[in-house]
């Protein structure tokens, strides 16, 4: 690489963090996490996460980190996806096939508006407390 | 534009029995009739786990959840938390309820 000068070098970094999605303004990252647990790539976690994949491409939405983890312990309703855009509740969706994915980017991501009849916001009763604080620390 | 809040009405088997689909068509109307529409998204959820106490229905962000709740609900529902901010108590699942059960970290076996 040849040389750069400050300015440069300044300019390159602004760019590398706008394409990251830490531009100024800060804290405007979007988690989505895809639970994959073995019943979740059972019931085709792999598709639903090649599909956001794909749409999150196409809409070129570089501020959106997409994850997989376990189990979210929604065997009722895999796979789930958890979604995380500040200023909004976070949702978890359950029964996320290739089509409802591309709703959440469409819709949950870029429109603000939750995925009408997915939304499985579930939490065991005897954890409803604890879940209620650790969701707000997390937020 | 963003939604300031979000009512979630439960859709699964369980309250769909109890009637929820009443309350989710009660609640969008109720929401254009006081032309609400554009701040507070009714959308229906997944079952919460309160089935025998359904329709439930839940709050965002407040986190409330609200149990058997009757079409004779909503216009107070929305009316008092959703443009209020006032909690209907009446309605309210009563979370000390779930600490009469015992929680696994309070078992002597683990
Ligand atoms: S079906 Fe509504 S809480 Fe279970």
């Amino acid at each position: 690489m040849g040389r750069m000068n400050l300015n440069k070098l300044r300019a390159l970094r602004e760019q590398k963090r706008r394409e990251l999605g830490l531009g100024e303004g800060g804290n405007n990252t979007i988690y989505v996490v895809v639970g994959m647990g073995t019943s979740g790539i059972a019931a085709g976690a792999r598709e639903t996460f090649a599909t956001l994949n794909s749409e999150l491409e196409f809409h070129e939405l570089t501020n959106v980190i997409l994850k997989q983890t376990g189990s979210l312990g929604l065997d009722h309703a895999e796979p789930p996806v958890e979604v995380r855009v500040p200023g909004m509740p976070s949702i978890i969706y359950g029964k996320v096939d290739a089509v409802v994915a591309s709703k959440i980017v469409r819709k949950h991501i870029l429109e603000r508006t939750l995925v009408n009849a997915h939304v499985f916001d579930q939490r065991a009763v005897d954890i409803v407390q604890g879940a209620q604080l650790s969701g707000t620390e997390a937020r | 534009m963003a939604f300031q809040r979000y009512i979630l009405v439960c859709g699964g088997a369980g309250c769909h029995d109890n009637a929820s689909e009443g309350v989710f068509r009660g609640f969008i109307h109720e929401i254009e009739a006081k032309e609400l529409q554009s701040t507070v998204q009714v959308v229906k959820a997944g079952c919460f786990g309160f089935c025998e106490k359904g329709p439930v229905v839940k709050i965002l962000p407040d986190e409330k959840i609200y149990v058997g709740v009757g079409v004779d609900d909503i216009r107070e529902l929305v009316s008092e938390h959703v443009v209020g901010g006032r909690f209907v108590t009446r309605l309210l699942y009563d979370e000390s309820e779930s600490k009469q059960h015992v929680r696994v970290d309070d078992l002597d076996f683990y």
